[in-house]
């Protein structure tokens, strides 16, 4: 079921108004309504896949039982290994199956050995990335004894499965969610309300920003070979706006969703277009994929103990396998050496933690130097998403290589040059509101306390306003294929 | 919790009462869908000259220099599974159809509306057709299926300033007056646009042409593929292969059904620069060509 569908605001108010009014008095019906309604949700797209998630669950509660009994070392990490094994082989062969068996093949054949092997027709299951993630830090919390394991079947079922956030995260830790579905929710007014404020403006992300933005960045990336350098250069900058508006605003109406039904999600994205420095956009970008990589990777492999050289693998490694989390493509891994590349002059000069407050705070506008820095920091990452949305490393080749030829300056021209310029100056709009509300979890979170209530509802409705009437082409969310 | 389902209840009521006005006072509003099925279906049992098909023929072909009963039931970026939809509505009227016009151009056997950016049309197909292609609300809504400011210029257009919506003549051309665009231009941008890299329809296409020919031939119609005719700006820039695979396919089909012919006009010589409103679509009169021309093919046949 797609956020920005009608089968979504059909179904959101009837599972809203059985959890408050028909099951709030009894945590259990509440969590089995969470669990089914979950189920609903992600069986809309392919129930078969279902089977996978509640195999998922099963092994992991499971594997968080016997991890309370067991005293011995070597049978507490054959127990989290299960896990992992058990989890990455499900993802590694409905996303990375094809992807190995390709390679392999055309290695040998570069040594001059002929095999013969014939890929899957597999569909990959949506938002697996997210879920295996999800539940993997459960069982290396338990690991860890971070965590408690859980013997409630039903909210462990219901933390798995928990639909604002199953298909494309943010993806939770067990410590911040696994408890919230031990303590009894009672529904909060303000709560509530900036749960449907942060659904809006997920909304406005999607439909307006991201959807308008990919019709022309389709378009040209379609069909790069036909167009000049100066059309790629813009076909690069409405993907960025793309894929912006198309994740975070699913995080946003991911995260005011559940405010709705009492939980509380990590914040996803913070503005990561004003940073300052790539370091800075990665703490800014995705941060609850940057902070598992961060806390159950890095860290166990060394993070950034030891000298220069280790650092430097580290941080290689910790990109490359974000970058692989992404798809089964070697446009995604090169994007992750990308990243790395441009994070490791500041890793080695120690500045990758020089901007870690909000840029300009208390200033309408940024310093000449810090719009210099966000300017230098925008062009990197946009220059990074190509790699990203080409088809393959031949095609991100050569869309660079027009970017950088003597069509560069030449006059954009291109199928849908009249949408490309009302969304250009829908992305403006958007940009100055994202500038204005840059201290807040989400841009408009600070209306809820500062405008009068008549302000408040003529923004509300003129983003409702904005929504039908400039609403694109409706796109599948980018990071369901992940 | 009382106070937040009344606020939001109040919230909503002035959107709810604006979307309930503007739906039907959208779908009240006379388009070229609900024309062309009113025409069928009061008409449909005298039809012996049917003509299906997307922009190109829409464009392309004025049933008024086609002797006997024709009609143009194309649509902009209709698809061969629509096409085949209409046929199939009026399956039990057609006893008077002698020739059905199937037009192939490059793009036909690869594409369905659904799939291009014209796929919000489908909603006219639910709607005014009465053809459930599909139970999505947002397909069976024009205000869902349309953004908010063209929906508001066609309410203005057609309550406030009397301007009729329907762009077709009575017999289904599209005779709207369409601005002469730089063919240079359009030939590479239409060609970019038709050209596709997947194949994966071909086989439900010839699937589909298969059941039009064996209906077809159940109902004694003939039917006579075309390519219709686009400027060389267009055809040079369109992929070699596509259009082979186009052209061999249709051949072959044609090859294995008596009732059935093909004419490949996308080259013909008789067209000209000033035929064409842009480089794959016919004008006024380039359309008063290719129908005259088709006319005497079914002459002849």
């Amino acid at each position: 079921m797609l956020f920005n569908s009608i089968d979504f605001a059909i179904f959101l108010p009837i599972i809203f108004f059985i959890y408050w009014f028909l099951v709030n008095k009894n945590l259990k019906l509440q969590n089995l309504l969470v669990v089914l309604g979950s189920y609903v949700f992600y069986g809309w797209w392919d129930w078969r896949f279902l089977s996978l998630i509640i195999f998922s669950t099963i092994v992991d509660y499971t594997v968080g039982q016997k991890l309370r009994s067991a005293v011995n070392e070597s049978n507490r990490k054959i127990l989290l290994w299960t896990s992992i094994l058990v989890n990455l082989g499900f993802l590694g062969f409905f996303k990375y199956y094809n992807f190995f068996l390709d390679n392999f093949v055309t290695a040998f054949s570069f040594f001059g050995s002929e095999i013969q092997a014939n890929s899957l027709n597999i569909i990959l299951p949506v938002g697996i990335s997210f879920y295996t993630f999800q539940t993997l830090s459960y069982t290396i919390d338990v690991y860890k004894r971070k965590l408690e394991p859980t013997r409630d079947f039903l909210a462990f079922s219901a933390f798995v499965s928990f639909f604002p956030q199953l298909v494309a995260g943010p993806i939770e830790r067990a410590t911040n969610l696994l408890p919230q579905f031990y303590k009894k929710r009672t529904f909060n007014y303000n709560k509530a309300v900036d749960g449907l404020r942060q659904i809006l403006w997920g909304l406005f992300k999607k439909i307006v920003i991201a959807d308008n933005s990919a019709q022309i960045a389709n378009e040209i990336f379609n069909n790069s070979a036909d167009y000049s350098g100066s059309t790629l250069v813009l076909g690069a900058i409405f993907f960025t706006f793309q894929i912006y508006g198309d994740f975070s605003g699913y995080s946003d109406i991911a995260i005011g969703t559940s405010r709705l039904f009492g939980f509380n999600l990590m914040q996803n994205f913070a503005f990561p277009y004003f940073s300052r420095d790539i370091a800075e956009f990665w703490r800014r970008w995705h941060i609850s994929l940057s902070t598992w990589f961060r806390d159950y990777l890095y860290i166990p492999i060394g993070g950034s103990r030891g000298g220069t050289s280790m650092k430097v693998r580290n941080t290689f490694i910790i990109f490359i396998i974000s970058g692989f989390w992404h798809g089964a493509n070697w446009t995604f891994i090169f994007w992750g050496v990308l990243n790395a590349l441009y994070f490791l002059p500041l890793l080695l000069l120690n500045r990758n933690r020089t901007n870690t407050d909000t840029v300009a705070p208390g200033k309408y506008l940024p310093s000449s130097k810090e719009f210099y820095q966000i300017g230098i920091t925008f062009g990197l990452t946009v220059l990074a998403w190509i790699f990203f949305r080409a088809e393959n490393i031949g095609h991100a080749f050569s869309y660079l290589s027009t970017i950088f030829s003597k069509s560069l300056f030449e006059t954009p021209k291109f199928f849908g040059m009249r949408t490309a310029i009302s969304t250009l100056f829908l992305i403006i709009i958007f940009i100055i509101i994202e500038w204005l509300g840059r201290n807040e979890q989400y841009a408009i979170a600070k209306l809820g306390f500062t405008s009068k209530k008549s302000v408040r509802y003529v923004i509300y409705y003129s983003i409702i306003l904005a929504i039908f009437l400039f609403m694109g082409q409706q796109q599948q969310f980018i990071y369901f294929q992940f | 919790m009382k106070a937040f389902l009344k606020k939001t209840i109040i919230f909503l009521v002035p959107l709810a009462i604006f979307f309930s006005a503007m739906e039907p006072l959208l779908r009240n509003i006379p388009n070229d869908y609900s024309y062309k099925n009113n025409y069928l279906m009061n008409n449909s049992n005298k039809i012996s000259k049917l003509f299906l098909g997307s922009s190109h023929t829409y464009y392309g072909i004025n049933p008024d220099f086609i002797s006997g009963n024709s009609f143009n039931g194309s649509h902009i970026s209709q698809s061969i599974n629509l096409d085949y939809e209409i046929l199939k509505k009026y399956k039990n009227n057609w006893e008077a159809l002698e020739y059905l016009m199937i037009p192939i151009d490059y793009f036909t056997l690869f594409s369905r509306m659904r799939n291009g950016v014209e796929y919000w049309r489908v909603k006219n197909y639910n709607l005014y057709y009465d053809i459930q292609l599909s139970s999505k609300l947002s397909e069976n809504s024009e205000l869902l299926s349309i953004n908010l400011k063209s929906n508001i210029k066609r309410v203005v257009s057609y309550y406030l300033l009397n301007k009729t919506p329907i762009t077709c003549s009575k017999l289904g051309y599209g005779n709207i007056y369409v601005k002469s665009k730089d063919l240079a231009e359009t030939g590479k941008t239409a060609a970019i646009r038709h050209t596709t890299k997947d194949f994966s329809k071909l086989n439900e296409t010839i699937k589909i042409l298969e059941e039009i020919i064996d209906w077809a031939s159940i109902n004694n119609t003939k039917i006579i593929f075309y390519t219709t005719p686009a400027y060389t700006t267009y055809v040079s820039n369109l992929d070699a292969d596509q259009l082979e695979l186009t052209i061999n396919t249709i051949n072959k089909l044609v090859e294995k059904n008596t009732n059935c012919s093909y004419f490949n006009l996308l080259e013909d010589s008789d067209f000209y620069a000033s035929d064409f409103s842009d480089a794959d679509h016919l004008n006024q009169e380039g359309a008063k060509k290719l129908s005259m021309k088709l006319n005497e093919l079914i002459i002849t046949q």
